[in-house]
């Protein structure tokens, strides 16, 4: 599990594997989110505009990256966390969400603790390249 | 047309009682592996009043009312031309289940890439809690298939 206390610039934070996602799951954070895009979810309107498929919500891969950050420990801290989309995933791909410390600064009695953050498939496609910023 | 006309357009403010349930459901449907996402003795027992919401939890917020879609419209595109290009969340205050958390979207701002052929624009949505302390700002940047 993450945690930010002793750590160090370079520290890697333990990988979450994301094991590939299927129709159903989509169905599932449709629900939960509410974002019914169809796009996410039906696969006429896929194919309609180019797609073989239906493909994953960015924002479900997000939430599994936020596991890799955001635990009973750490959340209390966690003041910045962003993504930028790469590329779609689509279902039944196998990601890898991953991160590093980069920069540990200390402002007054605070420390501001920044981490870039990557979801790749086995390819080593690029998903998601992110940022979180602790503060303690 | 010229969609930095619309910068500063303001969206209605959405409210949301948290409930318990809906939390439970969100955290479930994305695997989280920490119990204070789904279980309130756990949280109580690490120091949290009520179930802490994940961190990408805000985003269900405004979904009923479909604040998007009014966006779209505005911007006079269709949900097939646009994708999602990034998403960025400052935290304030924790959330947690039971909170009731008001929501307030403003068109914030619009740019173009690639001579003009990709055209983005931002939407922040505030978050304020019961106590109307803001516990969050998020910023949405849709990508605009031209």
């Amino acid at each position: 599990m993450f945690d930010i206390t002793n750590i160090i610039v370079g520290h890697e934070i333990p990988e979450v594997i994301i094991e590939p996602l299927q129709q159903q799951d989509l169905i599932k954070y449709a629900k939960a989110s509410g974002d019914y895009n169809p796009i996410h979810l039906d696969k006429n309107f896929a194919n309609n505009i180019g797609l073989d498929n239906v493909i994953v919500h960015g924002m479900l891969i997000m939430a599994h990256l936020g596991k890799s950050i955001a635990n009973s420990m750490t959340i209390p801290y966690l003041k910045h966390f962003s993504v930028q989309f790469s590329s779609i995933t689509n279902l039944g791909e196998k990601l890898i969400c991953s991160g590093q410390v980069i920069k540990i600064e200390k402002e007054k009695e605070k420390k501001i603790i920044s981490l870039n953050l990557k979801v790749l498939n086995l390819s080593n496609d690029i998903k998601i390249l992110g940022k979180a910023i602790f503060s303690t | 047309m010229d969609i930095s006309k619309l910068i500063g357009k303001s969206y209605k403010t959405v409210s949301l009682e948290i409930n318990e349930e809906d939390v439970v459901f969100f955290s479930k449907a994305t695997k989280q592996e920490d119990e204070i996402f789904f279980n309130k003795k756990v949280a109580l027992k690490n120091g949290f009043p009520q179930i802490v919401c994940p961190p990408t939890f805000l985003i269900s917020i405004g979904m009923k009312e479909n604040i998007l879609a009014e966006c779209l419209k505005d911007l006079r595109v269709g949900i097939e031309n646009i994708l999602h290009a990034g998403q960025e969340f400052n935290f304030k205050e924790l959330v947690f289940a039971g909170d009731t958390i008001f929501m307030k979207t403003i068109l914030k701002n619009t740019y173009k890439k690639n001579e003009g052929k990709l055209e983005f624009c931002v939407f922040e949505s505030k978050y304020f809690n019961q106590n109307r302390v803001e516990v969050c700002s998020r910023n949405n940047t849709l990508l605009i298939k031209n």
